[in-house]
């Protein structure tokens, strides 16, 4: 760990512990210092901006509602990253009804390499479309995984699921995908 | 190259994309001024309080006393138990 990410780390956990005993500024700097890491992780789960604000929201709600339960031994990032990735996975969940369908242009530009040039945008929108037709599991393993770029370790313990757990659902879904990119390129 | 190489290719890429900006402060500390943090013990309390005031209003003081006569004791049989 540097210096800057030990002198953070004492921030967060000082701002914590005030924040545990109702100090709302030191609450709102530790909103500031994660906002943007969790703006970026709940961008993954929704491209809706409203859906985005209201969820980053959520997640520093439920941080706040939890951190009697933060223990300053571990970063206080990491802790967030978990409490975000439930939030998501709960979003999903209570929209889950339905599956999106992935249309036969963004099927057919999946199927090969991006063009040089692609922005990173437009291939977000591709991927976040072509996850979406995955019930919320194997959504959230493929987004840790691909998405992020997260090892089965970290995936597992972001999820709280086993790494074998993580591995098969992985598979799974994988498995899922290819053939929702399969059944969309036939058409 | 396989399927899920070519979507590890895009997804890399993603990773790259910057998600909108936001300003959760304002609208975070108005939502915890109105929901305070939760206070687990206290929960629990009035849980477990309830809880025996509904067995006792139900079945009667004898019931709750029966009802904590054989925790206690099957609370001693396993402190007591030794194997074979």
């Amino acid at each position: 760990m540097s210096m800057s990410d030990s002198a953070a780390a004492d921030e967060d956990s000082a701002d914590a512990g005030a924040a545990r005993g109702g100090d709302g500024k030191a609450f709102a700097r530790l909103i500031r210092r994660h906002e943007a890491a969790v703006a970026a992780r709940m961008w993954r789960f929704t491209r809706d901006p409203g859906a985005h604000a209201d969820l980053v929201q959520e997640v520093f709600v439920a941080a706040y509602q939890g951190l009697g339960g933060y223990r300053a031994s571990g970063p206080f990032a990491h802790w967030l990253a978990v409490i975000a990735v439930r939030a998501g996975y709960a979003y999903w969940r209570a929209r889950a009804r339905r599956p999106d369908a992935l249309d036969e242009t963004a099927a057919r530009r999946l199927a090969e390499s991006p063009p040089p040039g692609t922005a990173a945008a437009e291939a977000g929108e591709l991927v976040h479309r072509a996850l979406a037709c995955l019930p919320p599991r194997d959504r959230l393993v493929l987004t840790l995984l691909y998405l992020e770029g997260r090892t089965v370790a970290e995936a597992a313990e972001l999820t709280g699921w086993s790494r074998v757990m993580v591995k098969v659902q992985a598979w799974r879904a994988r498995a899922k995908l290819r053939k929702a990119l399969e059944t969309e390129d036939e058409r | 190259m396989n399927d899920d190489d070519i979507f590890a290719r895009w997804a890399a890429l993603a990773r790259g994309e910057d998600a909108p900006r936001t300003d959760a402060a304002p609208g975070v500390l108005a939502r915890i001024r109105t929901a305070p943090a939760e206070e687990p013990g206290l929960w629990t309390f009035a849980s477990a309080s309830a809880c025996a005031a509904a067995v006792v209003g139900v079945f009667g003081w004898q019931a709750w006393n029966a009802l904590l006569g054989d925790w206690y004791g099957w609370l001693q049989d396993f402190s007591q138990w030794r194997p074979l």
